[in-house]
């Protein structure tokens, strides 16, 4: 393993059951300190390595190697905001809190210090003034704030979201990968962003993991993402074209 | 018959007392059981409570103890997340009440006391009820209390976002299988003295009422027990003045209760 890497994944099958895995096979390492993009379309086992990297659920063979202790390395979490439920009256800065829990600790309240930290992530996120409002009510660029901050509020050392712009408009879906991109600029934060568009993400991540029916293409995004390798690995033909350095995704001749 | 002569008489008062700390601990509960979208869970529950109850009428058992015992293996089973994906958890939750449903009629059949137990448990008798077993109840409501009071952060984490939590490191099945089991005992101790349709009113009809008054998660709670605690006094007071049942009576102000809530609400 090399120094530079956070997390690496060797031989690793993940699923649920021994004899159906939904990934195998997969060797692929994770930087420190990298935006990390995992691509697949739906379906794929995205959620599932996700899962399996946060330790809820065990791999079914190979490893994955932290390069520091698994038990000081801080996982902040940013699940589908589809899958939280709005039946619960919680304000944001009650939902936000809930990232200070486990640092907390059982049978305590939270301290001036957990508030201050709250606020400070509520700040990044640019939603402090949305502090007191029902989460239920906000719009879905705001909850999707609002999850990155309580993931912030755990001070984490590796970001790890979940389809982070699903469900959104095209000015929010930018607004929050901007959010993102500007987090691990300032911070040097490890961030792993799972997505099942790759023109979505493909300008932010700086290195990628594509999963494709079972196939795998990992490395650094310019590397990975040519057309040559998208034809092979969607069987369709994709062209890149780029304007003012963006890259976009065309499908089709 | 005023509201003073209820509290002087002892059996009222012991009614008095159940009523109250039941309608507590089962509306705190409640917020909790409606939240997390498992209303037929706590129906369940209390149905294989009742079948625990009458099998130790059947086998000349304790059925108190009967009743707990087949409550907590039913908690514990529905605690447990199920990896099958062709049916629901909430599928076996039906299965598990439609199982001690029949189990229990036929339990029923074979026992010539049971069934005069059954009736008594699934309308209660609260005004029956002797000053040890309000202390029993107390003592569970305080150990309720007392688990929600030390743990109250981790529970709504847990029940609010499940995987977040679990990705924090929080042991999530085992705060899931605490509270099935609390609610468990809970339930098995407020049927055999409240019944089952007014355990499940408590359960239920509290908690809508703070979901329905409160616009916090804090304040949920704290209504849904005013809630409780009213209707308690209300349907007490009602079933002596005109001379009815208490507990479905205590049900029917419980209802109108959250009947009145929600049209004021709506007025808003």
């Amino acid at each position: 393993m090399k120094k530079e890497d956070l997390i690496k994944f060797k031989d690793l099958s993940v699923g649920h059951t021994k004899n159906n895995p939904v990934m195998s096979g997969l060797n692929v390492s994770v930087p420190a300190h990298g935006f990390f993009g995992i691509i697949g379309p739906n379906g794929c086992g995205k959620t599932t390595l996700l899962r399996t990297i946060l330790g809820i659920i065990r791999p079914l063979s190979g490893r994955i190697i932290y390069y520091s202790d698994r038990r000081n390395l801080h996982f902040g979490y940013v699940p589908q905001k589809d899958t939280i439920d709005p039946l619960f009256p919680l304000t944001v800065t009650e939902i936000v809190m809930m990232g200070r829990y486990k640092r907390i600790g059982l049978f305590r309240k939270p301290k001036k210090e957990d508030y201050r930290i709250v606020q400070d992530s509520l700040s990044h996120c640019g939603i402090k003034r949305l502090g007191d409002r029902l989460y239920r009510e906000l719009s879905g660029g705001q909850k999707q704030r609002a999850l990155i901050a309580r993931a912030l509020a755990s001070q984490p050392d590796v970001l790890i979201l979940d389809e982070p712009t699903h469900n959104m408009d095209l000015p929010s879906e930018q607004a929050v990968l901007n959010l993102l991109r500007d987090f691990h600029q300032k911070e040097m934060m490890t961030i792993i962003l799972v997505s099942h568009l790759i023109g979505a993400v493909v300008n932010f991540v700086k290195s990628i993991l594509l999963i494709e029916d079972g196939r795998f293409l990992s490395g650094d995004t310019n590397t990975v993402v040519t057309e040559e390798n998208l034809t092979r690995l969607y069987g369709l033909k994709v062209k890149i074209q780029e304007f003012q350095d963006q890259k976009f995704i065309v499908v089709g001749e | 018959m005023d509201f003073l002569e209820i509290v002087k008489a002892s059996f009222l008062r012991n009614a008095l007392m159940a009523l109250l700390i039941t309608s507590s601990f089962l509306s705190y509960l409640g917020v909790y059981v409606v939240l997390k979208r498992i209303v037929f869970a706590g129906i369940a529950i209390s149905q294989i409570a009742s079948l625990g109850y009458v099998l130790g009428m059947l086998l000349k058992l304790n059925p108190q103890i009967c009743s707990l015992g087949t409550s907590l293996i039913g908690a514990v089973l529905f605690s447990f997340h199920t990896r099958e994906k062709r049916f629901s958890r909430e599928s076996m939750v039906g299965l598990g009440y439609a199982l001690s449903s029949s189990l229990g009629i036929l339990f029923v059949a074979k026992s010539a006391t049971a069934e005069a137990g059954m009736l008594n448990l699934l309308f209660g008798n609260v005004l029956m009820i002797s000053s040890g077993k309000v202390c029993l109840v107390a003592a569970i409501s305080l150990l309720i209390f007392i688990f929600y009071s030390l743990f109250n952060k981790e529970i709504a984490f847990i029940a609010f976002d499940e995987e977040t939590a679990r990705a924090q490191g929080l042991n999530a099945r085992l705060f899931e299988l605490l509270f099935y089991l609390l609610l468990a005992v809970g339930i098995s101790a407020a049927i055999s003295i409240i019944g089952a349709l007014l355990s499940f009113s408590f359960l239920t009809v509290p908690a809508l009422c703070g979901l329905c008054a409160a616009k916090r998660f804090s304040g949920v709670f704290k209504a849904a027990l005013l809630c409780g605690i009213i209707s308690s006094l209300l349907g007490l007071y009602l079933s002596y003045y005109c001379d009815l049942p208490t507990g479905p009576a205590v049900v029917t102000a419980n209802i109108a209760l959250f009947a009145v809530i929600f049209f004021l609400k709506s007025l808003r």
